[in-house]
């Protein structure tokens, strides 16, 4: 080997370690000397993200506007959701009902809106003619009689409500089987025209009355609350109790006038 | 008829339609002291305050009109609330100058009152008229006080003796 190639190669060699040796320490300098920083890097870096989030506090609100609109439109979802298992339940037990009283014949409706004047009450129905509703069939909720189809449209009908003064049925009492007539008020539904030499008892039941081919006969209606006419009074009068909420319910079956009872 | 007056009028008939479905919803459900006052009377007293006679008229006609045909009988309420509409337009013309704040509550009793007035009588249903006539004057008594501050259509009105 030349040694002048050699002396070369041994001094490139040094002065690469010398350089490394150099730059290492420098190195390490550097990052000791930086070290202090980390007592500024936090607040910095809180400080940025409070900038950041500034900056950001736009796109976020946008963001946030269109999550909480999403959110409404899921919740509406939902509550409507909710509202149709709560109406299929109502109408599937409605339906239920009426059937167990053996009607060959039933459509259950929706009550869309209630009468404009306490005194005259009536329901609405999203139910009418088309469904082939006629006026004067019967409208039951739960088995119970509340009404009586006072008009008809193609697709509503007006219901008035056996509350209402307008009402005057036949019924029948059925322990007593005196026969008397239903008139609705506003100080409860009275069953009057009770002869006075027949014995009527509290909580008999009171059903309709055949005497009018109008009305399907033996549709439970409630039971006899209290006397209020006098002991002397040649026709009695009572109040009937109907187990029938008759602002709250929101669901009815209607019996057409040719839903005659099977049994 | 004047583009403003056809616009007044669409306007008046949707307004009467909607107090009617309101009637028939909210103050159906609402039963404040077991009441449900008529708001096409109510309305009635606003248009008579406010000097907007016509379209007052066509707001009973309408409105009540649609009132009758849901309750199935057909004037009972509209014949006696254009009578009282008529008598009370000649108490606040001739009679109540300067429109007091009570007299305004009499003309809203006497519409809210005629409204009811013949179902009461054929009905006896005077309880449950008493109870829309109390629900409806807590309607009228600050309605009837802001329209009162607010319009000047009676103010210079003659006052008639008799």
């Amino acid at each position: 080997m030349n040694p002048r190639l050699f002396i070369a190669i041994a001094v490139f060699t040094l002065a690469g370690l010398f350089f490394a040796l150099v730059l290492n320490i420098f190195n390490v300098v550097a990052l000791s000397s930086i070290s202090p920083a980390r007592i500024l890097n936090k607040p910095a870096f809180e400080l940025k993200k409070f900038f950041t989030a500034i900056s950001q506090i736009n796109s976020l609100r946008g963001e946030n506007q269109s999550l909480k609109k999403e959110i409404t439109a899921i919740k509406k979802d939902f509550i409507l959701q909710s509202e149709i298992i709560e109406k299929n339940a109502e109408i599937k037990e409605q339906i239920s009902k009426a059937q167990n009283s053996t009607y060959e014949k039933i459509i259950a409706g929706t009550v869309i809106s209630r009468s404009p004047s306490k005194i005259l009450d009536s329901v609405i129905v999203d139910i009418g003619s088309k469904s082939k509703i006629n006026i004067g069939d019967i409208a039951l909720v739960d088995g119970f009689l509340v009404g009586i189809v006072g008009s008809v449209t193609s697709n509503t009908s007006r219901i008035d409500l056996i509350t209402n003064p307008r009402i005057l049925l036949p019924v029948k009492l059925i322990d007593s089987r005196a026969r008397g007539l239903l008139k609705g008020g506003l100080k409860g539904i009275e069953i009057t025209d009770i002869p006075g030499n027949i014995q009527v008892s509290e909580k008999e039941g009171v059903v309709t009355d055949a005497s009018d081919s109008k009305i399907l006969p033996g549709i439970p209606i409630g039971t006899i609350d209290s006397a209020i006419s006098a002991e002397s009074e040649i026709l009695k009068k009572f109040l009937l109790r109907s187990p029938i909420n008759f602002s709250n319910f929101e669901v009815l079956v209607i019996v057409p006038t040719n839903g005659i009872p099977t049994n | 008829m004047e583009y403003q007056q056809i616009k007044n009028t669409f306007w008046v008939i949707i307004g009467a339609w909607l107090a009617n479905l309101v009637q028939v919803s909210v103050l159906a459900h609402l039963n404040l002291f077991g009441g449900q006052p008529n708001l096409i009377a109510i309305g009635a007293v606003c248009f008579l305050l406010l000097g907007r006679t016509n379209l007052g008229l066509i707001w009973i006609y309408i409105g009540s009109g649609l009132f009758d045909a849901l309750l199935g009988t057909y004037g009972i309420t509209t014949a006696p609330l254009l009578f009282a509409y008529g008598i009370s337009y000649l108490l606040l013309r001739h009679i109540f100058n300067n429109l007091p704040w009570l007299a305004t509550i009499i003309i809203g009793l006497i519409l809210l009152g005629s409204s009811e007035v013949l179902i009461a009588i054929k009905y006896n249903a005077w309880v449950q008229y008493i109870k829309d006539l109390s629900f409806g004057l807590i309607i009228l008594g600050p309605l009837t006080f802001y329209i009162k501050e607010k319009s000047s259509a009676y103010k210079n009105t003659i006052n008639y003796k008799f």
